[in-house]
Order: structure tokens, then sequence, then C-alpha cells
């Protein structure tokens, strides 16, 4: 599990992995400090150029830039958002293909959280965005 | 390399999938220099021969490197050759009962086409082109009979890069020569559903695919697009601070803007998608590459870049990759890339330009200085998202200079796109043309000169984020000027076989043009033959002598009066 720190990833959640030409999304949970679902051997084997763990609440992602050769962790909670102008909270449902939704433990719509706002010239701009999902949406959890 | 040898024995005409003209019923394929090129896997699909995994290219004139040098020499000093250049290769009748022509290629003639398969198969391939004893249509004394057959190719490149063992190289410079149309899709483009440029992605994947490449060499290559050349130097986007409206009064877009009228000369020019060498202090010559309308086999129209364009790219790497891909180019300088290679589209002769070494350029310094996008630039924030903004791109700026908080932008021309890469997440990079003005906080000059060729941002293994940069210089553009893309001119060096080839069509087509000039002069002295005159005296001896000199000043005076004689008679009753 090269450098993906295991103790800010939500306990239980989905993961959505990009790799080089493949990607990972499954749910997941953690024990002993190991990522536990299918797939999860791949973590050993290359780094993600992209990862994204979350649960309805939180988000943790990380972010490879090559030009920098360093990895942003990004760390996104539901609290942030309940503070903040609710004109610059933009929520989206995404429905997940049926090849993926189909499988257990996969919801069958995504709740993307953008959040907005205003640049000094007055443009607006997505600052962020939180991926989560609702429990209820999911078969056999 | 393969090639398929196609040897018409009888004429050969093709359906109207092939090519529709008005007034034809049955016509050939002409590319710009007028020669007929054809996709053999269209016609073999017509036959039902199945080709899984067989890429076979369009089909070209034997000789066609020397004959196509030759057609553009003609064209260029005489435009008024190109039914003569058709009529080489084509013959063309007017059936008046049917009320329609047909134009169909002559018998006896050779076409080749490159075929590229796995070796394993090469019986079984040989054995299906020896198999087709029929192409295109049958009808009207034209049989459409034909013989094929494998042969290897040989004395393909000319002009081998010669690439020293004393260097250490770092780059190699390539062009590559469309030979028929590529279509690079870009599904939301603006325009066209094709990129205007070759992508680094397409020549990646091609190189991908070669066998003698593993998945690890191919990614520790850097490639950048492929733009488009004009046979000497590669072009490179406008930047967007020429096409930008300006307030200032001498701009001309200023006086539209404030409801003036241009002057006659001026004109409002769309410079979207062009490439230029740089902008002059008045004028911006500037290129647009050229597409047409192409058909999938499934009956999607596609546009495609125009064959005979040259696009110029890089790859950086490893000095061992960069020997190996020269090589492996100099031995197969014929690739297919982009959609639809497999029917023959997408075609291109790659020449090696060169290659160069890692070079440390001398400290450029300057307090000043204009960073330009070559090509789209993808950069990630701290937060991890595509960003788009000035003090984004200063960063990184200040990163590959190792010079943070010195840099603060003074101006700039930006354009914003969305890179829709099939596969991957959307995302807003900086499009390509965009400049910026920089300069350093403290006025002190800051040596620039890593950044004057460089790569920033991600991806730039598939060619984002080439940036280049320069000291601040006042310039100021009032008109563009549009030049054409140079066509068909890779300069390569002719083998003696082949000039020798070029020069037999040349003569072939000029004679032909002769012919057609001195019966032209019998039609004007047909009612004064009708009537009685002397064929010897009506002899315009003067004109004859003047026109043999222009055209085929080695032909014989005979036969020159023959066909004078032969005109006449047959225009007699005109």
């Amino acid at each position: 599990m090269n450098n993906i720190p295991i103790d800010k990833i939500p306990p239980r959640g989905i993961v959505l992995a990009y790799f080089g030409d493949t990607e990972l999304f499954e749910p997941y949970t953690v024990s002993d400090g190991k990522i536990i679902c299918i797939g999860s051997g791949i973590f050993e084997k290359q780094t993600p150029d992209e990862c994204h763990f979350f649960d309805e609440d939180e988000e943790f992602r990380l972010i490879r830039r090559r030009s920098r050769n360093d990895v942003v962790h990004i760390h996104l909670r539901r609290v942030d958002e309940e503070n903040a102008d609710p004109d610059l909270i933009y929520v989206q449902n995404v429905l997940v293909k049926t090849e993926h939704s189909i499988r257990d433990g996969i919801p069958k719509t995504l709740r993307i959280i953008n959040r907005f706002a205003y640049t000094e010239n007055d443009t607006l701009v997505l600052k962020n965005y939180r991926i989560s999902y609702e429990k209820a949406g999911i078969k056999n959890d | 390399m393969y090639v398929v040898r196609i040897k018409t024995i009888g004429e050969v005409a093709f359906s109207g999938k092939m090519k529709m003209t008005a007034g034809y019923r049955y016509d050939i394929p002409f590319d710009e220099l007028q020669l007929p090129y054809f996709s053999l896997s269209e016609l073999l699909r017509e036959k039902n021969i199945v080709l899984d995994n067989i890429a076979i290219g369009a089909a070209h004139p034997l000789g066609y490197t020397g004959i196509a040098d030759a057609a553009r020499k003609l064209l260029s000093v005489n435009s008024n050759c190109a039914p003569f250049i058709r009529g080489a290769f084509t013959n063309d009748r007017f059936i008046t009962e049917l009320g329609y022509s047909i134009r169909s290629l002559k018998a006896g003639q050779e076409y080749y086409a490159y075929i590229g398969f796995a070796e394993e198969r090469k019986a079984e391939v040989r054995r299906l082109l020896n198999s087709v004893k029929q192409l295109g249509i049958s009808v009207s004394g034209i049989t459409g009979e034909v013989s094929m057959r494998l042969e290897q190719a040989s004395d393909l490149t000319d002009d081998p890069a010669e690439l020293s063992s004393l260097c250490r190289y770092n780059c190699l410079r390539y062009t590559l020569m469309l030979t028929t149309p590529a279509c690079f899709y870009d599904p939301f483009g603006e325009n066209a559903a094709t990129h205007f440029y070759v992508p680094a992605s397409a020549v990646k994947q091609y190189l991908g695919k070669v066998k003698s490449f593993s998945a690890d060499d191919i990614s520790s290559l850097r490639f950048t697009h492929a733009y488009i050349s004009n046979s000497v130097k590669r072009l490179l986007p406008t930047p967007a601070c020429v096409s930008v409206i300006k307030l200032e009064r001498e701009q001309l877009r200023y006086r539209l803007a404030s409801g003036k009228k241009a002057d006659v000369v001026e004109q409002d020019i769309d410079l979207i998608e062009t490439y230029c060498e740089g902008v002059d202090e008045h004028l911006v010559r500037y290129t647009r590459p050229e597409t047409e309308r192409i058909t999938s086999p499934d009956g999607r129209l596609l546009d495609a870049l125009s064959p005979g364009q040259m696009f110029s790219g890089m790859i950086f790497g490893s000095d061992k990759m960069i020997r190996s891909i020269a090589a492996h180019f100099e031995k197969e300088p014929m690739v297919s890339l982009g959609e639809l290679s497999d029917c023959g589209f997408g075609e291109a002769y790659v020449r090696i330009d060169g290659a160069d070494e890692e070079r440390e350029s001398a400290p450029t310094l300057c307090s000043e200085f204009d960073v330009c996008c070559m090509s789209d630039t993808l950069i990630y924030n701290s937060e991890g998202m595509a960003a788009c903004t000035d003090d984004v791109f200063v960063d990184e700026l200040e990163y590959i200079l190792n010079a943070p908080d010195t840099l603060t932008v003074v101006g700039k021309y930006t354009k914003t796109c969305s890179d829709h890469t099939q596969g991957r997440p959307v995302c807003r990079c900086l499009a390509k043309g965009s400049v910026f003005r920089v300069r350093t906080k403290s006025g002190d000059p800051i040596d620039i000169s890593p950044l004057l060729h460089c790569f920033a941002g991600e991806r730039t293994d598939e060619g984002y984020g080439e940036i280049a940069a320069y000291p601040a210089v006042m310039q100021y553009y009032k008109a563009g000027q549009e030049l054409a893309p140079t066509r068909y001119k890779l300069g390569v060096r002719f083998s003696y076989m082949r000039l020798n080839e070029g020069a037999r069509f040349t003569t072939a087509v000029l004679t032909k043009m002769l012919q057609s000039r001195i019966t032209g002069l019998a039609y004007i002295d047909r009612d004064e033959y009708k009537y009685g005159a002397d064929a010897n005296e009506l002899y315009p001896v003067e004109i004859v002598s003047m026109l043999k000199q222009r055209y085929a000043p080695a032909i014989s005076d005979e036969l020159l009066k023959k066909w004078y004689k032969e005109g006449l008679e047959n225009y007699r009753y005109e």
C-alpha cells in the first residue's frame, strides 16, 4: 500500500481509482491497516494516477502530479458544506453504468456535491467537489 | 515491408461508392496531384473477401514518388495539364445511348499498396491475393480483370537519416507526409470532427503496436503533437494575441467594433486553428490545414486531413530508444495512423529529419518575457483540480525556473478548452495558443533558459504542456496573409530510377498536351481545308515550332505534321 495514509481514509466505503490503463471501482473496508476489496492487489503493483475513497459523509482523494513528482492529498467532509452558502453548492445525482451497479455494494447513483466560489474577477469557478452516495441505494448492504 | 502489386489486365472501373462526380456514372478517385489512388481494402470488401487484422493502404501508381514529384512540378508550372495527367492513367468515355460518362483505369498499368499482417500469415495472404482476378464493376467493355501479387517492398527510403555514433541523442525530429486522408477523431470538437494536427497519442499508439518496442519502452518516451509543416519547419499554433479583439485605434477590430468601416484592403480574418512561423511586426503569415469529407465503411461522414500535407513532430527519449525508433522508421517508413486505418485512411510516409542532443542553453537574462503554450496545457493546482488561472500557471513557471514567488503576470491572452480524451475524466486546460507576458516582481533579470522550450503540467508524455518562452518584444500586427499548406514536398533525395520515372512521365504528359494543341490548330483551319486548300500549305510552321520548343523539343517534325493532317481530316466534317 505504497503511501496511502490508511488512517485518513473512511474505514468503510467505495474506492474509485484510475491506474495507467485500468480502473478500480469497488466497495472496500479497512482492517489491520490494509484496504480489503476485490482487486486490492493492484495497489501493491501500481501507483494510481487518481484515487478516491468515499463514503456518505467524507471523501479522501489522492491525485498524482507527475509535473511535481508528488501526490496531492485532499480531504473533504460534509461538515464543511453545512456552513457554506447554499447558492454555491450544487448537487448532482449521476447514474452509474449498469455493468457496475448490478454488482454487490455499488449504488445505482452517485451524488456529487460541487463547491463553487467567486473569484476576485467575479467569475464563478469550481473549487472542489465531493463524491458521495446514499446507503439506501445499494442492494445487499 | 510488403506490398501488393496490382496489374490491370483489362480496363478497371469502380462503383459509385468509391467516387461520385457529376456527369460520370463511374469515376476514379484522384488525389491533389491528379494521380489516381484507390482503397484496395474497400474493393476487396466489395468482393466479400474478409480482411481481419490485415491493414492495406491505398493503392498508388507504380513509381509513385518519382511521378508525384513530376506531377507537382508540372501543375505548378502549368495548371492546364491536370486533365492530361489524369489522361495518362485513365480512359474517359461518354456513352451517348445512356447519357453519362465512364472513367476507367487503362489496361496494362501497375499499382501498388502497402500491406501489413502478422508474418505467420504470409502464405494465407498470398493465397488470398492470388485468388482475386477481378476488381470493381464489369460493364460496357470494361472487364475489371486484374492480377495481384504479394512482394517484398524494396528501395523504400532514399534518404536515411545519419545519426552520428559520437552523440548522445535525446530528441528525434520527424516529418510525416499524408498519402491518404487521415482522421483524428475529436468527438466534441467545435468545428470539425478531426484535430487539425496529428495528436501525439496517435503516434504513440502506432509505436505501441510495433513488436520490437515494449510497453515500458513507449512509456519512457515523450511525444509532441505533429503540427503542420511548411516542408522546412514545424509551424506552431498562432498565439491568441494575434486573433483577439484589441481596443487600440490602429487595430482593425477596434474600428469594426466601434462601427467604422474597414478599408478596402483590410479583412477580418478568422484565425482559429491556424499555424504560423512567427508573428512579424505587421503581418502574420498563417496556414490552416485542409480537411475533406470521407465516408467510413458503415456510412458515417467524417472529416479528415487532406493528403499531401506534411506534419512535423518530435520524440524525446533515451539515446538507445531514439536510435531504435529511427532505425525502425528507416526500415518501415509507411505508417497507419488515426481512425479507420484498416480501411487505408491515415497512411503516411515518415521521414526522419534528424536528431538532437540535449543542449545546455546559454543563460538568457530578461526581466520581462512572453510565454506561449504550444499545446493544450493541463495543470493541477494544490487541490488536485485542473486549473487555468494565472497564479497556477505562474506557480508552474516558478517551479521550472526554481524561483518561487518571483514572477507576476503583466498581461495575457488565453483560451481554455475542455479535454475529452477517451477514457479519461474531462478537464479544463489552457488551450494551445495562450500567451502570458510575465515579469519579475523585483524588476531584476532572471535566467529563462530552462523555459525556452519545455514541458509543463500533466500528460506531457502525450504532448500536453509544450511551452516556449522568449524575451518580451513589442509586436504589433495589422494584417494577415493565408498561405496554403505546402504539399508533397518532403524533399527526399530521389534515386536515379525514380528521377527517370518522373522524367518519362513528364515527357508523356507534355507530348499529349502538344498533340492536343496541334489538333486544336487543325480545328481552326478545318474550314479552309474543307473548301479545298492544301494541307501542306495550311500547316502553320512557325506556331508549331514554337509549341514544339515549349512542350517537347525532342519530338520529330514528321509526327507533328502527321497529327496536324489527321486533325484536319477528323474535323473536316464538323
